[in-house]
C-alpha cells in the first residue's frame, strides 16, 4: 500500500512551505500547486488522496466544484479566513476550515478526509505512534513491555537510596538508563550526574580519580584535587564496567556503598558524601565470582536493586521508534531533510539480529542519514550487511553458496566477519574509529580480528 | 468598505497562519529548557493576538456586510 498523498493548493509560498512541513512530519507525503487551476493537471498525472486548498476568490470554489465533477478518487479540503465559503461549499469539501487553523485540526480533517478514500493507508504506522508524548520516558526511547516494566521499576526506585546493578549487552542502553533514574529523581536531578568508565581509566590513576588526593601524596600530585565522588556530591555516580575494578579497589568501594564514606589518597581525613550508586555491567558477576575476580561481599552490597537492560532482538517492536528517534536526532545534526523511512527498511530492520544492540543501530541510522540523497532512508541506504544477510534462515546463502542448517553461531559469524571488515575498510582500518563505530571496545575488536584472520590485513 | 475589510484580512491571514505553524514546527524540534523555546513561546503570544484582532475585524465586515443587506432590503 502506497503512502497517502495530500495536495497542498496555494498561492501563498510561507502557507504552501509551512502545510509541507506539517503535513510530512505526520508521515503522509506532500505535492504543491500554486494554484486551483493547476490542480487538474497535476491530478492527471498523479494520484492524490486529499486536496488541502487555501480558497481566496469565488473562482476557486467553481474550480473545486469542477474537479467533483470530473470524479477525481480525492477528497477536498478548504482553508479560508471567513466563514462565508463554507455554505457554497457544502458537498464538495469534507471539512472547511476557517483561519486561525490549529494544526490538530488541520491534521484531523486530514485523517477524517483519508478515512473516506479507500486505498489510503492513514499514515505510516510508526510515526504515528510517535506524535505520543509518552513514548519517551526521562529521554529512553521504547513502549514494548519489557522496557515499560523497567519504566515502572525506576519509578519506584527514584526517591530511594539504593544501589542499582544495571545487567545487560554492550550498547543496549545501561547509561540512558542511568541517567533516566537520576533524572527521575526529585532530589537529585539537579545535582551533578557523574558517570566513570571503570574500564577506560589506568589502573594507577583510578584511585586518585574516584577518591580525590592531597598534595605531595604521590610523584605528580602537585595540588590537592577533590575526587569524582566528591565533586558528585548530592547527585548520582554511574560506575560503568564496574567488573573491571580491581579486587583491592573492590574493598575501598564497598565501604564506600555501605558507609558513603572515604579517604583522599595521602589523607586521614574522612569525608562524607550523600551519592547514589548505580553500577553497570555487561559481564556474568556470578561467574566472576566464581573465578575469584569479583568479591562476593561487593557483589551483594551492588545486587540490592537489578535491572536487567534486554537486548534489542528481544525488543524489535521498539525497532521503529528508535528508528526515528536517531534519525531525528542525525538529521538536525547533519543538516539533512530526511522525509520519512520506507516500510521495507524498517521491515529489513526487523529481520536482522542486531548483536551491537542500540548502539549499532544509531551507527547505521547516522550512516544512512550522512549518505542519503533523496530524502528518503530505503534499503540502499543500510549496510550491505542488513540488506543481504538479515537474519540468515535454515537454508541460505553466505558468499553464493547454499549453507544448509548451519549453526547460529556459524550463521552469524560470517556475516560479523564482513561486517568488520567492511567497517575497516572504512575507517581505514584505524581500530579505534573502528571500535567507536561498531560499538565495541578496542580489545574485543582486536579479539574479533585475530579470531576472522583479519589481523595481517590490518597491519 | 466591507470588501475592502476582507481583502486586508485574507493577506493578513496566510502569513500569521503560516507562522503560528512554523513556530509549532520549531517548538517541536528546540530542547524543553532551551532559551530559544522561551523566545518562541513569547512569539506565538504575539502571533495569538494577531490573529485574534484579524477575528475582530472579520467579525466587524460581517456585521456591515449583514446592515448593508439589511438596509439594501428597506430600500427596495
Amino acid at each position: 500500500m502506497s503512502k497517502s498523498r495530500v495536495l497542498i493548493v496555494s498561492e501563498d509560498r510561507l502557507t504552501q512551505k509551512s502545510l509541507y512541513e506539517l503535513i510530512c512530519q505526520h508521515g503522509y507525503e506532500a505535492g504543491i500547486t500554486h494554484s486551483i487551476k493547476d490542480v487538474m493537471a497535476y491530478l492527471d498525472e498523479k494520484i492524490c488522496h486529499v486536496i488541502l486548498a487555501d480558497i481566496a476568490c469565488a473562482d476557486d470554489i467553481a474550480m473545486l466544484k469542477l474537479i467533483k465533477e470530473k470524479g477525481y478518487p480525492s477528497q477536498i479540503i478548504t482553508m479560508a479566513s471567513h466563514s462565508d465559503t463554507e455554505d457554497n461549499l457544502s458537498g464538495v469539501a469534507v471539512d472547511c476550515l476557517i483561519r486561525p487553523v490549529e494544526d490538530k485540526n488541520i491534521i484531523s480533517s486530514t485523517e477524517r478526509a483519508l478515512s473516506k478514500v479507500s486505498g489510503a493507508e492513514p499514515r505510516s504506522s510508526f510515526l504515528k505512534k510517535l506524535l505520543h508524548k509518552e513514548d519517551t520516558f526521562y529521554d529512553l526511547v521504547g513502549q514494548s513491555p519489557s522496557f515499560k516494566e523497567i519504566y515502572s521499576l525506576i519509578e519506584r526506585i527514584s526517591s530511594s537510596r539504593a544501589t542499582i546493578l544495571l545487567r545487560g549487552e554492550s550498547g543496549t542502553g545501561k547509561r540512558m538508563i542511568a541517567r533516566a533514574i537520576h533524572k527521575s529523581d526529585k532530589k537529585r536531578r539537579d545535582k551533578p550526574f557523574m558517570e566513570i568508565s571503570c574500564g577506560a581509566l589506568p589502573r594507577e590513576i583510578i584511585e586518585s580519580e574516584l577518591f580525590g588526593h592531597t598534595k605531595g601524596s604521590f610523584t605528580g600530585a602537585i595540588n590537592e584535587r577533590k575526587g569524582r565522588f566528591e565533586l558528585a556530591h548530592g547527585g548520582t555516580v554511574l560506575l560503568d564496567d564496574i567488573d573491571s575494578f580491581s579486587l583491592d579497589l573492590q574493598v575501598k568501594l564497598l565501604r564506600v556503598l555501605q558507609h558513603k564514606e572515604f579517604e583522599r589518597v595521602g589523607d586521614h581525613k574522612t569525608i562524607k558524601v550523600g551519592v547514589r550508586f548505580i553500577v553497570s555491567t555487561n559481564q556474568d558477576l556470578e561467574k566472576a565470582i566464581a573465578d575469584k575476580k569479583f568479591r562476593e561481599d561487593l557483589y551483594y552490597r551492588l545486587n540490592v536493586i537489578s535491572i536487567t537492560v534486554p537486548p534489542l532482538r528481544n525488543r524489535k517492536d521498539d525497532l521503529p521508534l528508535l528508528v526515528n528517534h536517531f534519525m531525528n536526532l542525525y538529521s538536525k545534526e547533519n543538516h539533512k531533510k530526511i522525509k520519512c523511512v520506507l516500510d521495507d527498511t524498517i521491515s529489513t530492520m526487523m529481520n536482522y539480529d542486531w548483536p551491537g544492540n542500540i548502539r549499532e543501530l544509531e551507527n547505521i541510522i547516522e550512516r544512512a542519514v550522512i549518505l542519503d540523497t533523496d530524502g528518503v532512508i530505503g534499503s540502499d541506504d543500510l549496510p550491505e550487511l542488513l540488506v543481504g544477510n538479515a537474519l540468515l534462515p535454515f537454508d541460505t546463502k553466505i558468499n553464493g553458496n547454499v549453507v544448509s542448517a548451519v549453526s547460529l553461531k556459524d550463521a552469524l559469524e560470517e556475516p560479523e566477519r564482513v561486517y568488520i571488515l567492511q567497517v575497516m575498510e572504512e575507517m581505514g582500518w584505524n581500530k579505534k574509529r573502528a571500535a567507536k563505530r561498531l560499538g565495541v571496545n578496542r580489545t574485543t575488536l582486536y579479539n574479533k580480528l585475530k579470531k576472522y584472520n583479519l589481523l595481517a590485513e590490518a597491519k | 468598505m466591507s470588501r475592502e475589510y476582507k481583502g486586508i484580512i485574507d493577506k493578513i491571514s496566510n502569513p500569521v497562519d503560516s507562522t503560528n505553524r512554523f513556530i509549532n514546527l520549531a517548538l517541536n524540534t528546540i530542547g524543553d529548557n532551551s532559551q530559544g523555546r522561551q523566545f518562541l513561546l513569547e512569539s506565538k503570544q504575539g502571533i495569538k493576538k494577531t490573529a485574534a484582532l484579524l477575528k475582530r475585524l472579520n467579525d466587524y465586515s460581517l456585521k456591515i456586510e449583514k446592515e448593508i443587506v439589511e438596509m439594501s432590503k428597506i430600500d427596495e
